[in-house]
Order: structure tokens, then sequence, then C-alpha cells
């Protein structure tokens, strides 16, 4: 996928106007259409819109068979249910591996979440600032799309750290919620500052024009 | 010895043939023709009743356009719409200008740069024109359906863009006109679709002819010309100033000081306003009009207009203050 193609994904799922034929020929090519189905998951899971039809108990559930049907975890599971019959032990350890996966799902839409939130930030931050070089910008047609910079220095540090201890709870570092909120915050406050630059900047734009008419020859 | 000069000679009157002819090249597509024909579109252009309807093609977007012209009792008119979406345009008679657009006040200007480089082309005195660009005769081309010659009009510098005209070969009236950067990459293009020419003035002119009496009162133009604290120490040449101005960008946003310049066919204002604080676009191009932004703190110089990007680099930068 080319960082122009990228970029004009990006733009669209942050809610930046791309026009159909654009979008068509963007999603024409295979590699691009798997990002946006991701990006659309991840977004479908942000706003609560996952389709009806998905399953999650039962997805977890055949999950938990089948990691249970490891040998190893076999293995363990017999050790701990030596006094118990085997059926209960069974179900003992679906239901805990489908805790387990339950819990897993939620940690990764929460990763998704701060994941988007680290892309968009870097995203919206990226490109060369400095005034000597003529960045990849456009400020396109009548001030209808603005294409921001590609997105540069792409190093992201992991934001969740969990580790399930098979009971269902979670130990090591959890912190997707505050991370979240501050992250938001920030990237609330770089909008802000690069919707008041474009403001101005398309102020700029309109007054040379309005001036233009009316300046004597 | 004179075998070597034997070798020696050939290639150097083969040499001497070559710059010969580029020579009579450089003879037979000279300005002098150029400056003719070019006059000559100027003059069709402005003395012929017609109506041409041609697509502005700009920053990947496509805009079809009625222009049409002329001769009433009243004098010269010409009338420029948009056929796309709501109604909007403008119309010339004499030296006012007519702006209009649908669901908003129309508002008249008089003694003011024309609005479209394209009109400008035909309409402004084109010793004015000549200072700044070279017109050279570059062919012959079928346009809209018709034969037409093809000027070229060289900007004498890089500071600003050339311009390709095409002319109808039978009438002389202007066809089309593409913008051109230096390394001739198209910059914007103004397309004929068809042009009528007619005996008498079409509706559009009628109409206008008909309604003067409703005519907006026409704004002050400018205003006296302000003087600052700072200049610009690279202006390109032909270009002087027509504009200067303090005042507040907007409703609630901060003081500018503002200056315009032209060439007749090319205009650009330099804003000097306090840092914006954000630089994520430093650039941005629209079409043949593009904006450079320079920082000197406290300050921010903007260049904005129909130059190259390098030429609103080299003007922001030659920014000199107090």
């Amino acid at each position: 996928m080319t960082k122009e193609q990228q970029e004009l994904l990006s733009a669209y799922f942050d809610g930046m106007p791309v026009d159909d034929m654009t979008l068509e020929c963007l999603l024409s090519d295979e590699e691009v259409m798997k990002e946006f189905a991701a990006m659309s998951e991840i977004r479908a899971g942000i706003r609560n819109e996952i389709p009806e039809g998905v399953d999650f108990d039962a997805l977890s559930e055949a999950v938990a068979l089948e990691v249970s049907r490891e040998p190893a975890l076999q293995q363990r599971a017999a050790n701990d249910t030596d006094a118990v019959p085997h059926d209960e032990a069974e179900k003992a350890s679906r239901k805990r591996f489908s805790r387990m996966w339950h819990d897993l799902g939620q940690i990764a839409v929460a990763a998704g979440v701060a994941c988007f939130c680290v892309f968009g930030v870097q995203f919206w931050n990226g490109g060369d600032s400095s005034s000597g070089k003529f960045a990849e910008q456009s400020y396109l047609g009548h001030r209808q799309r603005v294409t921001a910079a590609p997105v540069t220095n792409t190093s992201v540090s992991p934001v969740v750290t969990a580790i399930p201890d098979g009971s269902g709870k979670l130990t090591g570092s959890y912190n997707t919620k505050s991370q979240y909120y501050r992250e938001a915050g920030e990237l609330e406050k770089l909008k802000e500052k690069k919707n008041r630059e474009l403001n101005t900047l398309d102020a700029i734009l309109n007054d040379h024009e309005r001036v233009l008419r009316t300046v004597g020859m | 010895m004179r075998t070597l000069l034997k070798y020696l000679a050939v290639p150097l009157l083969a040499g001497m043939s070559v710059l010969a002819a580029a020579g009579d090249f450089e003879l037979s597509a000279d300005s002098a023709g150029g400056s003719e024909l070019f006059a000559n579109m100027q003059k069709a252009s402005a003395s012929k009743n017609y109506e041409l309807l041609f697509t502005r093609v700009s920053a990947g977007q496509i805009e079809p356009v009625s222009f049409s012209h002329g001769i009433t009792e009243a004098g010269s008119i010409s009338h420029w719409l948009f056929l796309d979406g709501e109604p909007s345009g403008y119309f010339t008679k004499g030296d006012l200008i007519v702006y209009f657009a649908y669901g908003t006040e129309p508002f008249a200007v008089r003694n003011a740069l024309l609005p479209s480089v394209f009109v400008r082309l035909m309409q402004v005195p084109a010793e004015k024109i000549l200072k700044s660009y070279t017109p050279y005769i570059a062919g012959e081309k079928r346009i809209a359906g018709r034969l037409s010659r093809e000027i070229r009009l060289s900007a004498v510098d890089n500071s600003r863009y050339s311009y390709i005209l095409h002319v109808d070969s039978k009438t002389d009236i202007l066809l089309g006109a593409e913008v051109v950067s230096h390394n001739n990459n198209l910059v914007e293009s103004f397309n004929a679709v068809d042009l009528a020419v007619l005996d008498t003035p079409n509706a559009k002119v009628q109409n206008v002819e008909n309604a003067s009496e409703s005519f907006p009162v026409p704004v002050e133009n400018g205003g006296k010309p302000e003087r600052f604290s700072w200049n610009l120490q690279e202006i390109p040449s032909g270009f002087e100033p027509v504009f200067s101005q303090r005042y507040a960008l907007g409703d609630g946003l901060d003081m500018v000081e503002h200056v315009v310049y032209s060439d007749g066919i090319a205009d650009f204002s330099v804003y000097r306003i306090p840092l914006i604080g954000n630089m994520d676009f430093p650039v941005v191009r629209q079409g043949r009009t593009n904006l450079y932004r320079h920082q000197v703190p406290p300050y921010e110089i903007i260049a904005v207009g129909d130059l190259p990007l390098e030429a609103e680099k080299r003007i922001a930068e030659s920014y000199r203050g107090g």
C-alpha cells in the first residue's frame, strides 16, 4: 500500500470528505481493501456498532475449546482436577477459558482504541513542518479538501500489558482507559490547533480573493 | 597537415550551418509576429459579438463557463457565467464590474482588476502585458472544431507562469488558454467547446444593457495605500504595488498588514500576521494559486497568489522588518 493510499484511507476514517471516485479507485486495491475492512471493524468496535450477527460468547467458547485441546493444557487440567470427574473438569476449564477470552476480547477493543489514538495523533502530527521544504500537502479545489502530510516516524510503544492468569483476572499494568482519555485529550488539542491553522489559512485565501475584486488597476 | 585541416573544416562548417538554421528559426518565431497576432486577438475579442463555451480546469476541478461579448449602443459588454450549480459570475460594462451570485446581493466596483486571467489576456492593454511576457507564434492546433494559431506568452523570468493562447484562425477571437510553469507543466487550462460568432449581441449581453439602471452602487476600491515599517527586498520585475492596507482579518481575528502586487496578468499578496503557532501546512497549492508561509517571530509572512511556489518563497524570505 502506498503512502498516498494510506493517507487517503486515514483521511476517510478521520471524517475528511473523500469523493466517491477516489474511494472507488482506492478500494480496487486488494491490500487497501483489507486495511479498510480492518479499520472499519475497529471503528465499529469503538462506536459500539458491531453487527448483531456476531456472537462473542459462541466465538469465545469455540476458541476456548480449541485451546483446551492443546496437549500441554490438557496435562495441566488433568493435574488440577485429579479429584473431580473429567466432564466437570472440562466444563470448569471451558468456563475459565471462556471468561479469559471474553476479557481478552475487551482488551483487544481497548487496545484497538488506543492504537487508533496513537496512529491518529501521529498521522495528524506527521510531515516535515520546516518552512524551508515543500511538504506534499495540498489544499485542493474550492477549499473543500485538505490532504495531510505523510506519516513519518511511526514508532508505537505498547499501550496495554496484560497477562491472563487463568482465573479471569488480569495481572500486570492495564492503563488503557486513562491512557485513552489522556491521548484523546491531546488529540483534541492537536485537532483544535490544526483547525485554527486551517481556518486562518482559509481566511487568508478568501481575503486575498476578496481584496483582488476591489483593487484598482 | 592539409588532411587535418580538412577534417577540422568539415565539422566546423556543419556546425556553422546548424547555428545559421537556428538563427533562422529564432527569426521565424520572433516576437514581432507574436505581438501582431496578440494585438489582433485583443482587438477581435473586444470588437465582435460572440459567445464562447469553455471549461476551466483547475486543481482537479472542471467548471463549464459561458463567456459572452457584445457591442451595444452603451458600449462593450462582457458576461461571464458559471454553468454548473447555482448561477454566479460577473459582467463588465465599460470600467464597471458587477459580481453576482444566486442568493446574495450583487456588488459593483469601478476600475478594478479583472477577475479572470482569461479575460485579462483579452482586455488588459498589450503594452502592459508585453513588459513581462514575450509573445511567440508556436504553431497551429484544432480547437473546438476550428483551426487555431498558438501564441506562447513566455514569462521574462521564472517568477511567474507562462501562457499558451489559442487564437481562432478565422476570427482572431481567443478560443482557449493554458497556464504553464517554466518547465512546461500544465497548471490551469481554459478549453473551448464551442464558439458562436453572432451578428448581434446575445440575450445575456442585451439583459445587461437593459438592466443598466438597476446596477448596484460601486464600492470604493482599495482605499488610500498605507506605509508599513517593513519591506520586501525581492519583488519580481514588472510587478507593481496596487494595494496596501492594515485591517482585521475577519471577526475576532488579528490585525494584518497586506500588500498586493500585479503585473497585469498575475497578482500576489503578501500578508504580515502574528504567528499562527502551528506549521503543519507550510504551503498550500490550489491550481495556479499558491500560498507560502515564512516565520519571522513574532510575525509570519505569507505570500499568496498566482505565482510559482519557488517565487513566493523568495519573496516571503526577502522580508526585512521593523
